[in-house]
């Protein structure tokens, strides 16, 4: 545990000696006193207690020779007679044992304080974290308690935008050199990797050596605190990583507890907002939809009625008007799309299915938008199976194929193709419309987004692509335009993934 | 408020269930001008009171109405009642369609919809009622024609060579011709041994069905999916609806 000495100590030890001689002066002046060698234990207990080991052993042996200074002849190291001999001898290893065992005792003593003043701190510090709300201020206590404890300047750095680590805290972000920064991102990026260690040293060219220190929930590292060593060359003491790594376990808790208590706030105040948005929406279908179901089919009868049917110009404004009520619905339902992916509602139902079942499904269900069209159907005899929520993907294919049927010249044909590319599934629906140039096709998903080229002819409010590929995505799928530039036709493909291969059982059929 | 027209003549019985005045009353004039005859109500019990008095051919069942949810009306008359059930839903609710189908309702219609095709629907499920015992022995839509008892089909004239199981899938669908028949319902039909067993054999006897019996396999005419919810074996009447020409192709 001596790892230096300290000159002063030995001094005092030494004084401490030479006070003791006073009383021994006057005792033999006063006394017949055979041997002063009790005297001299005192120093070295005294040397023991305030100095330690060394010291105290050191004050034995001046005492030794002191003792014998008393012995006749007096004032001499002679010894004479054998009993003062042996006198000397035992009084000496009695020192010497006295001293080592106080000096134990101090060492211990200090071991003591210095782990209640540790105690102490740490106290202080889950108390104050404790009151802390969020996970700067966290940060900042801990840095603070850090550079308290080891006594050395802090710099706490957190990950900010595009990767760049920042000085961050309370302490005014003391100056530090730019090096130190890149420092910690490394140190943060290499902790993410692997298991490597929570505490690490950097060592900056002429800017001294860190000591690196990680901070956060398990995960991804949060902050990192640099704590300044110095220029001296040496790896800081198992002490200081101790305490430094003390502070950070602390500190991590404190930051996983406030992470669960927000996850169960954010938990339950969603669980609300999904309750409201679920009543709200189920009210503007039913408010909105049910005016417009009556609407549809009225005019859908009086379509049919002998007075409205014999009157082509009457059964004309009837039709129109069921097919812009039709129209209104699918807008309402698009709304309603909208508001379901935004509040992360769309849970799609995973189904093994054939492709060409949702192709006909939207052709079934678009036949109205899409009549007076050639349609080609370029299915391939056999594909596999696509597993995905085969009602999502049905409306994301009635969306491009309105898409098309709006912005393509009514007497070109859409085509609609599949085939499995890299184990998935292309779907690709082809027109021979507008197309698309570079900007454009970057920004056709894009919410409200609408062609401007087109805006006054088209109508529709821009949602239904951004919807089909939402709803493409939700189903692990992909979409993308391809335009060879404008008035060259565009051609939407997406991507669905296969359903796995499965034996499936002969015999039942053939 | 219980309303009935007292029209005389034999046409059909149509009980309308909606608690909304204005869909009612396009319904009442749209069945009336087809020369069928109507009943209303508006809610759950007037429902089951009417259709105990008047004995309807054809209940068309709104889910939302105001006193109890829709499915329990139709629980409550698969008891005893003999005649036919068409569900109102609204769209995104496949599960829900399934579930009501499966407890019996004949078919569905999703709001908004036109007449045409509700009178479509409403004719396919009368014949079920008009003709107990369900199917015609002989089947016919577009060029397809099955004869169920002589267990011919053929398509255009030529004559179709079906294996049992898929001349079984068609009888199954040809018994509810026009119906929508759920995946469960059909996989009850054909491996009544295991009827839990994958769908997926459901989904691939179709396949091949369509390969011999459909003029285009890849955009069928006659036998569509109703997706995530079965099959339907569509009628001449369906078929025409929809406009099916070859200008698909």
């Amino acid at each position: 545990m001596i790892s230096h000495i300290d000159p002063l100590a030995y001094l005092k030890a030494a004084a401490l000696v030479a006070a003791a001689t006073v009383p021994a002066v006057i005792l033999v002046a006063l006394t017949p006193l055979e041997s002063v060698a009790a005297v001299y234990i005192l120093p070295v207990l005294a040397a023991a207690v305030w100095c330690g080991t060394g010291p105290a052993v050191a004050a034995a042996l001046l005492g030794a020779v002191m003792t014998s200074l008393f012995y006749p002849p007096l004032f001499s190291i002679e010894v004479v007679r054998p009993s003062q001999i042996v006198d000397l001898v035992i009084s000496l290893v009695v020192a010497l044992t006295i001293g080592r065992l106080a000096g134990h005792l101090r060492a211990e003593m200090l071991r003591v304080r210095e782990d209640e003043r540790r105690v102490r701190q740490l106290y202080g510090l889950s108390s104050e974290i404790a009151g802390a709300g969020d996970v700067a201020a966290i940060y900042d206590i801990v840095a603070a308690h850090m550079a308290e404890a080891l006594k050395r300047e802090v710099v706490l750095f957190a990950a900010g935008d595009r990767q760049s680590w920042q000085a961050i805290g309370r302490p005014a972000a003391a100056p530090h050199p730019a090096e130190l920064a890149e420092a910690a991102r490394s140190f943060a990026e290499s902790r993410s990797h692997a298991k490597s260690p929570d505490v690490s040293v950097a060592d900056l060219p002429a800017r001294g050596r860190w000591l690196l220190c990680g901070l956060g929930k398990p995960g991804p590292l949060q902050a990192v605190l640099a704590v300044a060593m110095g220029g001296d060359g040496h790896d800081p003491s198992g002490e200081i990583v101790a305490s430094a790594r003390f502070i950070l376990e602390e500190g991590a808790r404190s930051l996983e507890r406030l992470g669960l208590t927000r996850a169960l706030e954010e938990r339950q105040l969603r669980q609300r907002t999904d309750a409201l948005r679920d009543i709200l929406m189920e009210s503007v279908s039913h408010e909105l939809r049910t005016p417009l179901a009556s609407i549809l089919g009225s005019a859908s009868v009086l379509s049919a009625a002998p007075a409205v049917s014999a009157e082509p110009r009457l059964s004309d404004l009837s039709k129109a008007i069921a097919s812009e009520a039709g129209r209104l619905d699918r807008r309402i339902q698009n709304l309603l799309d909208v508001t379901r992916i935004r509040a992360g509602a769309l849970q799609p139902r995973f189904d093994e299915i054939d492709p060409a079942d949702i192709v006909n499904g939207a052709l079934d269900s678009a036949a109205e938008r899409l009549s007076g069209r050639k349609v080609v159907l370029a299915l391939a005899r056999e594909h596999p199976f696509v597993r995905v929520d085969p009602i999502l993907i049905e409306q994301a294919l009635i969306n491009i194929l309105e898409n098309a049927a709006k912005f393509a010249p009514e007497a070109t044909p859409i085509t609609i193709s599949a085939g499995v590319v890299e184990g998935r599934l292309e779907l690709a629906v082809r027109d021979e419309g507008a197309g698309l140039d570079q900007r454009e096709a970057e920004q056709i998903f894009e919410r409200f987004h609408r062609g401007e080229r087109h805006a006054d002819i088209a109508g529709g409010s821009g949602l239904g692509l951004s919807i089909a590929r939402t709803f493409v995505e939700a189903n692990g799928g992909s979409i993308e335009p391809l335009s060879e530039g404008p008035g060259k036709g565009t051609k939407m493909r997406i991507w669905l993934p296969l359903a796995p291969v499965r034996r499936i059982r002969e015999g039942d059929d053939d | 408020m219980m309303t009935e027209t007292s029209q005389k003549g034999a046409g059909p019985l149509v009980l309308v269930v909606d608690d909304e005045p204005q869909i009612r009353r396009f319904l009442k004039t749209g069945f009336e001008m087809q020369g069928f005859r109507i009943a209303e109500a508006e809610t759950a019990k007037q429902a089951l009171e009417l259709a105990v008095m008047r004995r309807p051919d054809l209940v068309m069942l709104d889910l939302g109405l105001p006193d109890a949810d829709g499915a329990s009306v139709l629980e409550a008359l698969r008891g005893w009642f003999q005649g036919a059930v068409i569900v109102l839903s609204v769209r995104s609710s496949e599960e829900e369609k399934v579930a009501l189908l499966e407890k019996g309702a004949d078919d569905y219609v999703v709001k908004p919809f036109g007449m045409a095709e509700l009178l479509a629907r409403a004719r396919v499920v009368l014949r079920r009622v008009v003709q107990p015992g369900g199917a015609e022995p002989m089947l016919r839509v577009g060029g397809l024609s099955v004869d169920l008892a002589r267990r011919l089909v053929s398509l255009d004239g030529v004559p179709v060579v079906l294996s049992p199981k898929q001349f079984a899938l068609l009888r199954v669908l040809g018994a509810h011709h026009g119906k929508v028949l759920t995946h469960r319902q059909l996989m009850k039909e054909l491996w009544p041994k295991d009827p839990d067993e994958d769908v997926q054999y459901l989904r691939i006897l179709m396949k091949k069905l369509r390969d011999r019996i459909e003029p285009d396999p890849a955009r069928p005419a006659y036998l569509v999916t109703e997706l995530a919810i079965g099959y339907r074996l569509r009628t001449q009447e369906q078929l025409d609806a929809v406009g099916y020409a070859s200008a698909m192709r």
